[in-house]
C-alpha cells in the first residue's frame, strides 16, 4: 500500500536552501500535517512529493514506485503519481462550471459519459453542493468553492491526497466546520493525506502525525500529543500549544543522576526526573500553562499582570521576578491587576532544554526547596 | 564499465525527465530558432560590411585608386563612413550628425510619448475626466495609421506663406499666425509627430500598470497626509517606472528606425537621421556602409534592451504590483475638467480623426486638393475611369485587383497573426515556467530582438537569404516567415504577460488530474486568458495589415494591399491611394472592434496585458 | 592515403568546374541564340514560340517601377506575368546572386540605374540585350544597347501667379542665385536619376554649355577658381545649397501650385494632371539658357539565365510597341517611348507635353556611358554636399 518515503531530500533555490536533507516516512492511511512557520519549506516539501517541484537531490518513493531519484535521474510526472492535490486558493478553472470542473479529471481518464455523470453526482452529494452543479466558480462563496475543489480532487479517487493550506482563505467558523469534514473524509475515503498548514491547532486536531519543520529542517516527526507533551527541542515546544509554553531561562547545577538544582524566583527549585544529565549549566525550563496552578497555598508568589477570561477557561498572566508567565485555569475567573497570586508548578511534564543545542534533555517534575 | 553505464543511464533519465516537460522543450526550441534568427542577420550584416561586393570595390577603386576585387575583405566601409577616409565632412554628415540627430530625436519623441501617453493614461485611470470612452477608444488610432499621415497633417496645419513655397496651411488661414520654418520642418515637428504616433504605447503600458495598481497604495499615502504631487512623485511614478522604461525602450527603438516622418518633414529642413541616411546608402552603391549603419542601429537597440533589463531587474519587486484595484477613488479635476477634456478631444481629433476624414475627402477629389469638386466615382464606378490623372479599370469597391490584393493582405496577416500569436503564447508559457532560468531570460530577450532591426534592413536581409534559398524566393511562405519573425516581439510580450497573470496552480490542478499538455493549453489556459491571448493575435494582424517597407522588396506589387497602395501612390493617383489607405484603416478598426465585442480582446491589451 | 584524397579532391574540383562552366556557357548561348532568332521574327511567330515555351508558367519581371504591372500583356498574349519591385540597387544584388549563382529568378529586368547597368550588369554579363528589328530604325542609335524602353522627364516649373509673371527663369544660373532660393527638388540622396542628372552635368560638353550660359547671364567669362574643379561643380554645389529637398513629386507639384507666385519646383510634368490649373508654367517653353530639365532612361534587358527567353523577347517587343506603351502610360505626359514612332496622345499634348526630341534639345539627357567613368568621384562629392546641407 502507498506509504511515502523521502530520503535525503534537499531543495535549493539558487543559494537559498528551502528543504535540507529531509527524511520522512509516511504510512498508509496516515493523516500527516506538515507544520511550521511560513517559509519553513513545508509547501516545497509537499510540492516535491506531488512532483510539481523537482528536488535538488534525494529520493522519493510512493508505494513501491520510486517517483524521484536524483542519483538515477528518475522523475515521474505528477499525473503518473496517482495523487490528488488541493490548492490553497482552490485553482478552480473560472471558465468551467462546477460540474465541468469536477468531471474534467475523469474525462482525462477516458471514462464513459454516464459513469462520469454518476461519479460527479456522487461527489456533489458527498460534499453537499448538488444545487451548484451548473454554476461558475465566481458565483460561489469561499466555502462552496472549497467544497468544489475538494470534490474535484476526490473525484478520481486518488490513493494519496495532498492539501496545501486549503482552509486558510476561510473564516474561522467555516474553517472549523471544514476541519470536521476533512477528518471525516479521511476516514471515509481510506486515503493517505499530507496536509500543509501553519496553524498548530489545525495540525493538532487533524493529524495522526505532525511533521514539524523550521528553516528547511525537520524538527520533530511524531503524533500530535507526543509533539505537545514531549517536544524535541525549544522550537517545537514554543511552536505548538496555545497559549505558548512558559520557557524560563536559568542556570542549573547537577545534584545527582535524578536531580538538578535550579535557582528560580528567588528560591531554589529541584528538577527531578528518572534520568537527567546536564550538557551545560545554561538551560531553559519549559512549563505548559496548565501546569502552573494558582492556589492560595501555592509555594511561589507573583502578581496578576493581566487576566484574559475566554469563558471556558481563563489565561492568567503572572508577573514574577521580572518575567511574565502564562497559566490556564478552568472556568471564568477574574483577578484584579497587581493582586498577589500564589501558585505551584504541578505535574510530571515539566521539560528541561539545553540552551546551546536547544534540545530537550529531560522530562520531570519540580519541587520547591524550602 | 558498469559505472559509466550507470552514468549514461542517469544522464538519459535526466534528459528524459527534462524533456518530458513541454515548457522545457519549447524553451529549447525557441532558444535555438531565435538564436538562428538573431545570429544570422548579425552575421550577414557584419560580413557584408567588411566583404566588398562588386559595386563597393568598383566605387573604392574609382575613388581611392585601389585594386579591390569582389569578395575581398576591406575596412574601407568603416574607414569612409566612420573615420573620414574620404573626408571629414562625409563622415560627419553621413554618420556622426545623423547619429546625433537620431539620438536626440528618439530621446525627445520618447519623452513626448511618455509624458503625453502617460498623462492621458493617468487621466483615464485616475481622474474623473469626461468622455473617457471616446478618448481611450480614439487614442490608439495614431498607432493604427501609418506614421507619415500625422506628418502630413502637421504640414497641412502649420505650412504658411513664410515657409517654402508659401502654401497657406490651416493655422494661417484661420488665425493669420505664421509659425517659423523650424516649427514646420526639422527636429521639432519630427519629435512631436513621432511622440504622438507612439504615445499609444505609453498609454497602453502605463495605463495597464495604473489600472492594476492597488488604489490602496495611493490611498495609504493620502491618509499619511502626502500632497497629490508628492504621491505622484513618491508612490505612483516609482511604481510605473518599469512600464515607463518599457515604453521608452519601445518608442526609442521605433524612433531610431523610423523613416517616413523624418523624410516627410525632416529632409525639407535639412534634418537627417540614421534611417534616412541608411536608406540612401542602401540605394547607393555604398551598400556596405548601409550595413554598418544597420549594425549600429541594432547595437544601440541591444544596448537599450540591456539597460532596460538591468533596470527592471534591479527593481523586480515593483513589477509584481498586480491584482485588480477594487475601489478606485478618482481625482476630481473640478473646474479644470472640461477644459482638459476639450483640449484632449481637440488634440485627438487632429491626430486621429482628421487624417481619416482627409483620406476620405482626397479619395473623392477629382483634382487633388480641390474640395469643391467631389465624386464618389472612384469608389463605386463599375466601369473604367479615365479622367484627369486617374486611369483605373473600375472603382475601388468593384476593382478585382484591389480585392485580390486586399485578400492577399488579409490572408497574410491572418496566417502571420496565427503563427506569431501562438508562438507568443508558447514562448510566454515556456518563459514563465522557467522564470528564473538564464535560458528563459535569453529567450524572452531574443524574442524582442527583431523589434530592434529596422524593417527596411530586415526586408533586405531576407531578400539576401531568399536569393540563396531559392525555393523561398517570391513565395507566400517567405512573407509569412518574415512577418512572423518581425512581429514576434509583440506577441511574445503579450503572451508572457498573460501567462504571468495565471497562477501556476491553475495548470497544476490540471496536471494532477492527468490532463495532456495540449488539452491543458487549449481547454484550461487559453480559455481563461482568452482576451489577453487574442490580443496577442490582434497586434501582429494590425501591424501586418499596414506594413509596407518590410514586404515591398519581397513581393510583387499586386500581392498585398500596401504594395498596391504604393503602386498607385507612385503613379500619383492620390484618389485611389488615399481610398486604399482608408480601406486599410477601416478594416483594421473593424477587426479590432469586432474582436473586442466578441472576445473582449483589444490592441491595447496586446501590449499592456 | 593523403595523396589519394588530394587527387580525388582535385578531380572533384576540376569536374565540378567543368560542369559548371558547361552549364553556364550552354545556358548563355541558349538565351543569346533565342535572342538572335527572335530579332527577326514577326509578332505572331514569336508569340507562338513563347506560348509553347512558357505554357501555364509565369514570366518573371523585376522592375524598379510598378507601372509595368499591366494585365494587358496577359490579355493580349495569354501569358501570365509576375512583376516584383525591388529598387535599383536590389535588382543588381539579385542579379549578382541569381544570375551569378545560376539560379533562375527573373526573365526581364527594367531599371533606370545606368551606372549599374553599364558597369555591373553588362560588365558581368548578367544581362542580354534584345533589339526587335521591326523597331530598330525608330530607336536612336545610342538607345539600342542597352535598350531604352522609356524616357522620363523632370522639368523646372514655376507658379506664375495666374499670369502675373512670365519668363521667370531665363538662365539656368539664376537657379543658383539667392532670389530663387527654395526650388523644391527630390533629393539626389533618395533618387538615382537626380544624382545621375547632376553627374551628367560634369561632362565636358555640359561644362561648355554652362560656361556659355554663365557669360550670357553675367556678361563675363567664367573664371575657374580654387574651390571647384570645374564650372559644373560650382553650379551643382550652389544649386543644392539653394534648393529644398522634398520627398515626392506629387508634393512638389502641389506645393508649387498652391504656393506663392514665383514658387519653383523640379518635377515630372505628368503631375500636371493631378494639380490641374493655369498657374503653372514649364520653364522650358520660355527658352532657358543652359537647360531647363532632365531626361532619364528606363532600360529593359533579358537576364542571361532567363528561363523563358522567347516570352521575354515577346514582352520586350510588346513594351516597345504602341500598344504596350499606351497600356503602361495611356494618356500620361512625361514619359516617352524609346521607339520614336510612337506619338504622344492628344491629352498629353494638351497638358503641355512635347515630343521627345523637343525635350532632348532643352534638357540634360542622362549619359550612362559618361557617368560610369566618373561615378564614384562625383557621386561621393555631390552626396556629401547634399548631406551636409544646412
Amino acid at each position: 500500500m502507498p506509504s511515502i518515503i523521502l530520503e535525503h531530500v534537499t531543495k535549493r533555490f539558487d543559494k537559498f536552501c528551502a528543504v535540507n536533507d529531509l527524511n520522512l516516512e509516511i504510512n498508509d492511511r496516515d493523516f500527516i500535517t506538515l507544520l511550521g512557520p511560513s517559509g519553513c519549506g513545508k509547501t516545497t516539501t509537499l510540492r516535491m512529493i506531488a512532483g510539481l517541484e523537482t528536488p535538488t537531490t534525494g529520493r522519493i518513493t510512493i508505494g513501491d514506485k520510486v517517483v524521484f531519484d536524483s542519483e538515477a535521474g528518475v522523475n515521474i510526472q505528477p499525473a503518473k503519481r496517482d495523487i490528488g492535490f488541493l490548492f490553497q486558493n482552490y485553482a478552480l478553472w473560472p471558465h468551467m462550471t462546477v460540474y465541468q470542473n469536477i468531471a474534467f479529471g475523469l474525462e482525462n481518464l477516458k471514462w464513459k459519459k454516464d459513469k462520469i455523470r454518476e461519479r460527479v453526482v456522487e461527489m456533489l452529494k458527498l460534499l453537499k453542493i448538488e444545487e451548484f452543479e451548473k454554476r461558475y466558480p465566481s458565483e460561489l462563496s469561499g466555502g462552496q468553492q472549497q467544497r468544489v475543489a475538494i470534490a474535484r480532487t476526490l473525484a478520481t479517487a486518488p490513493k494519496v491526497l495532498f492539501m496545501d493550506e486549503p482552509l486558510s482563505n476561510l473564516d474561522a467558523k467555516l474553517r472549523g466546520e471544514m476541519r470536521t469534514e476533512l477528518k471525516r473524509l479521511h476516514a471515509d475515503t481510506d486515503s493517505t493525506v499530507v496536509y500543509v498548514t501553519h496553524d498548530q491547532l489545525e495540525a493538532m486536531t487533524l493529524a495522526t502525525k505532525i511533521c514539524l519543520m523550521n528553516k528547511g529542517v525537520l524538527q520533530q516527526y511524531a503524533s500530535p500529543l507526543t509533539v505537545y507533551n514531549d517536544p524535541a527541542n525549544l522550537f517545537c515546544a514554543d511552536f505548538v500549544g496555545s497559549p505558548t509554553m512558559n520557557l524560563i531561562e536559568t542556570t542549573a547545577t547537577q545534584i545527582d543522576d535524578q536531580t538538578v538544582k535550579l535557582p528560580l524566583f528567588g528560591k531554589t527549585l529541584n528538577f527531578c526526573s528518572n534520568g537527567v544529565k546536564l550538557r551545560g549549566e545554561h538551560v531553559y525550563v519549559g512549563i505548559r500553562p496548565e501546569f502552573l496552578r494558582i492556589s492560595a497555598d501555592g509555594a511561589l508568589e507573583g502578581t496578576a499582570y493581566s487576566t484574559l477570561p475566554a469563558g471556558m477557561e481563563t489565561t492568567v498572566k503572572i508577573s514574577i521576578d521580572g518575567m511574565i508567565l502564562s497559566s490556564i485555569m478552568f472556568g471564568a475567573i477574574d483577578y484584579e491587576t497587581d493582586q498577589t497570586l500564589n501558585f505551584d508548578i504541578v505535574g510530571d511534564n515539566v521539560l528541561l532544554f539545553d540552551a546551546e543545542s536547544t534540545e530537550q534533555i529531560a522530562k520531570g517534575y519540580i519541587t520547591v526547596q524550602e | 564499465m558498469k559505472k559509466t553505464n550507470f552514468n549514461a543511464k542517469k544522464t538519459a533519465n535526466l534528459l528524459k525527465s527534462y524533456f518530458s516537460k513541454p515548457s522545457n522543450v519549447l524553451l529549447i526550441f525557441f532558444a535555438v530558432a531565435l538564436l538562428l534568427c538573431t545570429v544570422y542577420p548579425i552575421y550577414a550584416l557584419l560580413s557584408s560590411s567588411v566583404q566588398m561586393d562588386a559595386m563597393d570595390s568598383l566605387m573604392y577603386n574609382q575613388l581611392f585608386g585601389s585594386a579591390l576585387k569582389k569578395g575581398d575583405l576591406s575596412f574601407n566601409n568603416y574607414a569612409m563612413l566612420l573615420f573620414g577616409k574620404y573626408s571629414r565632412a562625409y563622415s560627419v554628415s553621413f554618420f556622426w550628425r545623423p547619429l546625433w540627430n537620431s539620438l536626440r530625436l528618439s530621446v525627445y519623441s520618447s519623452l513626448i510619448a511618455v509624458v503625453f501617453g502617460g498623462s492621458v493614461a493617468w487621466f483615464i485611470t485616475r481622474s474623473n475626466i469626461k468622455c473617457k470612452k471616446f478618448i481611450s477608444a480614439v487614442f490608439v488610432f495614431p498607432y493604427i495609421m501609418p506614421s507619415w499621415t500625422l506628418a502630413l497633417v502637421w504640414k497641412n496645419v502649420f505650412a504658411n506663406s513664410q515657409v517654402g513655397t508659401g502654401v497657406v496651411g490651416m493655422l494661417e488661414s484661420l488665425t493669420g499666425i505664421c509659425v517659423p520654418q523650424w516649427f514646420v520642418y526639422g527636429i521639432f515637428p519630427c519629435s512631436i509627430v513621432m511622440g504622438l504616433h507612439y504615445a499609444p504605447f505609453a498609454y497602453i503600458l502605463i495605463g495597464g500598470i495604473l489600472r492594476n495598481m492597488e488604489a490602496n497604495l495611493e490611498e495609504a499615502a493620502v491618509i499619511l497626509k502626502a500632497s497629490r504631487f508628492k504621491i505622484l512623485r513618491r508612490i505612483t511614478l516609482p511604481i510605473v517606472m518599469p512600464a515607463l522604461f518599457s515604453t521608452v525602450l519601445l518608442v526609442f527603438s521605433s524612433s531610431m528606425a523610423s523613416y517616413a516622418v523624418p523624410l516627410f518633414i525632416g529632409s525639407p529642413g535639412n534634418f537627417y537621421v540614421m534611417s534616412t541616411m541608411l536608406s540612401s546608402l542602401y540605394n547607393s552603391s555604398y551598400s556596405g556602409q548601409a550595413y554598418i549603419m544597420t549594425l549600429v542601429l541594432v547595437l544601440l537597440g541591444v544596448g537599450l534592451l540591456g539597460l532596460n533589463q538591468w533596470f527592471t531587474g534591479r527593481r523586480k519587486s515593483f513589477t509584481t504590483v498586480t491584482g485588480k484595484s477594487g475601489q478606485v477613488s478618482y481625482v476630481k479635476l473640478g473646474k479644470a475638467n472640461w477644459p482638459i477634456t476639450i483640449l484632449m478631444i481637440v488634440v485627438l481629433t487632429m491626430v486621429a480623426i482628421f487624417p481619416i476624414i482627409s483620406f476620405a475627402l482626397e479619395s473623392m477629389c477629382r483634382i487633388q486638393g480641390d474640395y469643391s469638386d467631389l465624386t464618389l466615382n472612384y469608389w463605386f464606378s463599375r466601369t473604367e475611369i479615365n479622367e484627369y490623372n486617374v486611369r483605373v479599370e473600375s472603382g475601388i469597391l468593384f476593382n478585382p485587383t484591389i480585392w485580390k490584393a486586399l485578400w492577399g493582405s488579409i490572408k497574410l496577416s491572418v496566417v502571420v497573426a496565427l503563427i506569431v500569436g501562438t508562438c507568443g503564447i508558447l514562448i510566454g508559457y515556456a518563459v514563465v515556467h522557467n522564470r528564473n532560468s538564464k535560458l528563459a531570460h535569453l529567450v524572452s530577450n531574443l524574442a524582442f530582438f527583431p523589434y530592434l532591426v529596422p524593417s527596411m534592413a530586415f526586408g533586405a536581409i531576407f531578400l539576401a537569404v531568399s536569393s540563396k534559398l531559392t525555393f523561398l524566393r517570391g513565395t507566400f511562405s517567405l512573407l509569412v516567415i518574415v512577418g512572423a519573425i518581425k512581429y514576434l516581439p509583440f506577441a511574445s510580450r503579450s503572451g508572457t504577460n498573460s501567462m504571468m497573470q495565471l497562477s501556476g496552480e491553475i495548470e497544476e490542478a490540471a496536471i494532477i488530474v492527468n490532463t495532456p499538455w495540449i488539452k491543458r493549453m487549449t481547454r484550461v489556459l487559453f480559455p481563461i486568458q482568452k482576451s489577453g491571448f487574442i490580443s496577442g493575435y490582434l497586434l501582429p494582424f494590425v501591424s501586418c495589415m499596414r506594413e509596407l517597407s518590410l514586404f515591398i522588396l519581397l513581393t510583387s506589387s499586386g500581392t498585398l494591399i500596401t504594395t498596391l497602395l504604393s503602386y498607385w501612390d507612385e503613379r500619383g493617383v492620390t484618389q485611389i491611394s488615399n481610398g486604399i489607405n482608408l480601406l486599410i484603416i477601416a478594416i483594421v478598426l473593424l477587426v479590432n472592434f469586432v474582436t473586442n465585442k466578441l472576445t473582449g480582446a483589444s490592441i491595447d491589451k496586446g501590449v499592456g496585458g | 592515403m593523403k595523396k589519394i584524397v588530394t587527387v580525388l579532391l582535385a578531380l572533384l574540383i576540376v569536374f565540378s568546374a567543368t560542369f559548371a562552366l558547361c552549364a553556364c556557357t550552354e545556358k548563355d548561348t541558349q538565351v543569346q541564340a533565342v535572342i538572335k532568332e527572335a530579332q527577326d521574327m514577326t509578332w505572331d511567330e514569336l508569340l507562338a514560340k513563347a506560348r509553347e515555351e512558357i505554357g501555364d508558367n509565369e514570366l518573371s519581371i523585376y522592375g524598379t517601377t510598378s507601372r509595368v504591372n499591366e494585365d494587358s500583356f496577359t490579355a493580349k498574349t495569354g501569358i501570365k506575368v509576375k512583376v516584383s519591385q525591388p529598387n535599383d540597387s536590389q535588382i543588381f544584388e539579385l542579379l549578382k546572386n541569381e544570375v551569378g549563382g545560376n539560379v533562375y529568378g527573373a526573365d526581364v529586368i527594367l531599371t533606370t540605374d545606368s551606372f549599374n547597368m553599364v558597369n555591373n550588369a553588362m560588365g558581368n554579363g548578367w544581362v542580354e540585350n534584345y533589339l526587335p528589328s521591326v523597331y530598330k530604325n525608330n530607336i536612336a542609335e545610342g538607345d539600342r544597347d542597352p535598350l531604352v524602353c522609356f524616357y522620363y522627364n523632370r522639368a523646372f516649373v514655376y507658379n506664375n501667379g495666374n499670369g502675373e509673371i512670365d519668363h521667370y527663369i531665363s538662365n539656368v544660373w539664376q537657379l543658383t542665385e539667392d532670389a530663387y532660393k527654395g526650388c523644391e527638388v527630390k533629393s539626389p540622396l533618395d533618387e538615382k536619376c537626380t544624382m545621375n542628372f547632376l553627374i551628367t552635368l560634369t561632362s565636358p560638353a555640359w561644362q561648355q554649355k554652362l560656361a556659355d550660359a554663365y557669360k550670357k547671364q553675367y556678361n563675363k567669362d567664367y573664371v575657374k577658381n580654387d574651390k571647384y574643379e570645374n564650372i559644373s561643380l560650382e553650379w551643382i554645389d550652389k544649386f543644392i545649397a539653394n534648393c529644398t529637398f522634398v520627398n515626392k513629386d506629387g508634393t512638389i507639384a502641389s506645393d508649387v501650385k498652391n504656393g506663392k507666385a514665383g514658387s519653383l519646383g523640379f518635377f515630372t510634368i505628368s503631375k500636371f494632371r493631378s494639380v490641374k490649373g493655369p498657374d503653372l508654367t514649364i520653364c522650358a517653353h520660355e527658352d532657358v539658357e543652359g537647360f531647363s530639365g532632365m531626361l532619364f532612361p528606363m532600360y529593359i534587358m533579358l537576364t542571361a539565365n532567363a528561363k523563358y527567353p522567347y516570352a521575354a523577347c515577346l514582352y520586350v517587343n510588346y513594351l516597345m510597341g504602341t500598344e504596350g506603351y499606351q497600356a503602361v502610360f495611356g494618356n500620361e505626359a512625361g514619359a516617352y517611348s524609346g521607339n520614336s514612332s510612337i506619338p504622344l496622345t492628344e491629352t498629353a499634348l494638351e497638358d503641355g507635353d512635347k515630343p521627345l526630341n523637343y525635350w532632348q534639345s532643352r534638357f540634360v539627357v542622362e549619359d550612362g556611358q559618361y557617368i560610369s567613368t566618373v561615378y564614384a568621384k562625383y557621386y561621393t562629392m555631390i552626396s556629401e554636399w547634399c548631406a551636409s546641407k544646412k
